[in-house]
């Protein structure tokens, strides 16, 4: 009776829809294994990833601040060489002087400076200390 | 990163050394883009990395 019926056009027909069901379903329960495996592992991969970055940025931030203490070091080097080289003492003539503190005056950098507050206060010196901002 | 401090004085050396000062500054302002982009850039790639691992082609089992 059964060998009868699959031996028949709509047995066949029943016996192959019946094994690509078979079929499909297999290769989508192995993808959703193979799916829940690499969340898994790419979560993991991840964390690792974070994990090494965060180490890396400790270690950056720690030689970015000894190249700044080295850096600071150097620089006050460098203003006692200043300081002792013949002609240091020599005055900047107060024209220029006032120029160039009014021009820094004008740089965002130095905008809230108590030396360019006070000169911006100071009678006869407009503009210093209201320059544009800077980009 | 903040500017030298203004000079006070009025002599060729307190200037030079401001202008030194400053750029004591712009060096660490530099450095600290550079810095902080090599971190980015790192953290970026390692998470790059970490998904290549896991992708491959749709047949692969």
């Amino acid at each position: 009776m059964i060998g009868k019926f699959f031996a028949s056009l709509a047995g066949r027909i029943t016996l192959a829809a019946f094994l690509v069901g078979v079929l499909i379903f297999g290769i989508s329960q192995c993808n959703g294994e193979r799916s829940a495996r690499e969340e898994s592992r790419l979560r993991q991969n991840q964390a690792s990833a974070i994990s090494q970055s965060a180490r890396d940025a400790i270690a950056a931030e720690g030689a970015l601040r000894s190249q700044e203490t080295f850096s600071d070091q150097v620089a006050r080097e460098n203003a006692d060489e200043i300081h002792n080289a013949a002609g240091a003492e020599a005055a900047v003539s107060p024209g220029v002087r006032a120029a160039g503190v009014d021009s820094l005056c004008k740089r965002a950098a130095y905008r809230g400076s108590e030396q360019c507050l006070r000169r911006s206060s100071a009678p006869g010196v407009e503009g210093a200390g209201a320059g544009s901002s800077a980009p | 990163m903040p500017g030298a401090p203004l000079p006070e004085g009025d002599t060729v050396g307190e200037w030079v050394a401001f202008a030194d000062a400053q750029t004591g500054q712009l060096d660490k302002a530099n450095d600290r883009i550079i810095v902080s982009i090599g971190i980015i850039e790192r953290c970026e790639a390692r998470n790059r990395d970490a998904i290549a691992a896991v992708d491959h082609a749709w047949w692969q089992f």
